[in-house]
């Protein structure tokens, strides 16, 4: 394309996530009704931990951006952020393109109604027009194998099933921009290799991805540039292999970590 | 202005209500061995068993009470529905989809109340039986019916907002509502004719919002006559308040949903 964007894909600006801990529900309207009526019964304190903590980086077309981090160092986070599913306590994200989250596979599937419906279901929730769907209705099912169980219940489907027609769907839809949180892992051996396959063609197509995954080799592979999170914070970004030799040097055990001591980490 | 387009963001996602519409339908009836035909037969049977408990109860001299009942009836349905799946909505019909997805949290308290509507929709079907089997006259001015329909339903949208978004803050709402609905079904002239009270308390009767739209229903269905202006002015005025501050509270909180439910 000869009139490319020189706009960033995505861009991530000052991004504050947080998230309540605890029983959620209600109290504060308790808490405020009973100030109301004189009693000062002191609750507990809503507590609230930062998932992520003034993150900003921006993506390129054609960026394959990894996110790694040990557990709880906020990459799903940002993901689901990122497909607006979290709003943010702070900060922006702009995200220019139609985007397809590979999060969660099969979430809007309605157990009661047949994969055939649930494939139609999937599609509409991400505003694919029903036309567009007919005509990939058969490459779907085809793909997922479930050709015998396409017209049953998903709630009789086994859970292979289930995550095979889900990644099918999922990787019809045509985005521009891609997030993925580690669904490589999906069937025997044969679907994975199938999948991987389907995988790196909708990469391939799509205008930015940004992929999670625990799999450094994965990343390394698939990733031209590689976001390292820890704590909520972003420490590094830059080259696969030198965001994996940082994060398997810094981000270990937790006394040891040098990162969260640095005042200023490497950006 | 950031009102209107949130609405029009609800409006592209028509898609997703309608399959959550066709859902509710399907699963409601699937499995019953007459399927389709209970959303005629239900209606039918309770215009039948109310008419026959409540026009010997009264004694009240009162042609074709069938007709009257089943115009209020359905009415006071398609707003009960609402207002007891509106409670539910985003906390438990909205809530599994929240954190995986995102989706425009309003589709979920409209697509119950298009489910409701479509509910009442067969009930009018088989309003209709009921009227052609009595042989109940009708006039022109059921003509005005859809008007009423209109106006109704801009009111259950909202009320549906309020409920959706209230209930995330406080659950306890899901069981006083369907209470509270008890006592409002009687207080509404729906099993009885406003005549029937005296006529200085009528002005209390006339606050009560419902009594506004079911007077439409009736007017156009049952008594072939024009509908008093009070209630002809009321009732879309009701509609759009109760609408517009129902949006506006439900765009204002939506954000904190997925934190809370």
């Amino acid at each position: 394309m000869s009139d490319e964007p020189l706009e960033p894909v995505i861009e991530v600006s000052n991004l504050t996530v947080e998230f309540r801990l605890g029983r959620r529900h209600g109290i504060l309207l308790k808490q405020r009704l009973a100030n109301l009526f004189g009693k000062k019964i002191v609750f507990q304190k809503v507590q609230t931990v930062e998932a992520l903590g003034d993150v900003s980086f921006s993506v390129d077309s054609g960026t394959v951006l990894g996110a790694i981090g040990v557990n709880g160092a906020g990459k799903s986070t940002l993901l689901r952020t990122l497909a607006n599913i979290i709003p943010p306590k702070r900060g922006q994200v702009v995200c220019r393109g139609s985007v397809v989250p590979l999060i969660n596979l099969g979430a809007g599937f309605n157990t009661e109604m047949t994969g055939r419906e649930n494939i139609f279901l999937t599609a509409a929730i991400h505003r694919l027009p029903r036309r567009e769907m007919v005509k990939k209705v058969d490459g779907i099912v085809e793909f997922a194998e479930l050709e015998k169980f396409i017209d049953t219940p998903v709630k009789y489907y086994s859970s292979g099933m289930l995550m095979r027609l889900g990644f099918a769907i999922a990787t019809d839809i045509d985005p521009e921009i891609l997030l993925v949180d580690e669904v490589f892992a999906a069937g025997d051996e044969f679907f994975k290799r199938k999948c991987e396959a389907r995988m790196i063609q909708l990469m391939q197509r799509a205008r930015a991805v940004v992929m999670v995954s625990h799999s450094l080799p994965l990343i390394q592979r698939l990733c031209n540039e590689v976001l390292v999170l820890h704590e909520g914070k972003l420490v590094f970004r830059g080259e696969p292999d030198a965001a994996v030799e940082y994060y398997l040097e810094n981000c270990g055990e937790p006394e040891k970590s040098k990162v969260t001591a640095k005042a200023s980490p490497v950006l | 202005m950031a009102l209107v387009s949130r609405l029009a963001e609800v409006a592209r996602y028509h898609e997703v209500i309608g399959n959550f519409v066709s859902q509710d339908l399907q699963v409601r009836y699937q499995r019953s061995f007459l399927g389709m035909l209970w959303t005629l037969l239900k209606p039918v049977m309770m215009i039948a068993i109310l008419t026959v408990v409540f026009a010997t109860l009264l004694r009240r001299d009162f042609k074709n009470f069938a007709v009257y009942l089943g115009a209020g009836l359905v009415a006071w349905e398609l707003f009960s529905q609402t207002a007891t799946t509106a409670t539910t909505s985003i906390v438990r019909r909205g809530g599994p989809f929240f954190t995986k997805v995102y989706l425009p949290k309003a589709i979920f308290p409209f697509a119950m109340t298009f489910a409701a509507l479509l509910n009442s929709l067969f009930f009018m079907a088989a309003l209709l039986i009921v009227v052609l089997a009595l042989g109940h006259p009708l006039t022109l001015w059921l003509l005005l019916l859809p008007y009423a329909i209109l106006c109704f339903v801009v009111f259950c949208l909202g009320v549906s907002l309020w409920l959706a978004c209230l209930t995330v803050y406080l659950r306890d709402l899901e069981h006083l509502v369907d209470v509270l609905l008890r006592a409002w079904f009687y207080l509404t002239p729906i099993l009885y004719p406003l005549d029937a009270i005296p006529e200085k308390y009528w002005f209390l009767f006339k606050l009560n919002p419902m009594y506004h739209f079911v007077h439409l229903f009736q007017a156009c269905i049952y008594y072939g006559r024009e509908p008093d202006f009070l209630s002809m002015v009321c009732a879309p005025a009701i509609a759009l308040f109760v609408f517009f501050s129902g949006a506006a509270v439900f765009f204002w909180r939506e954000r904190d949903f997925v934190f809370l439910v």
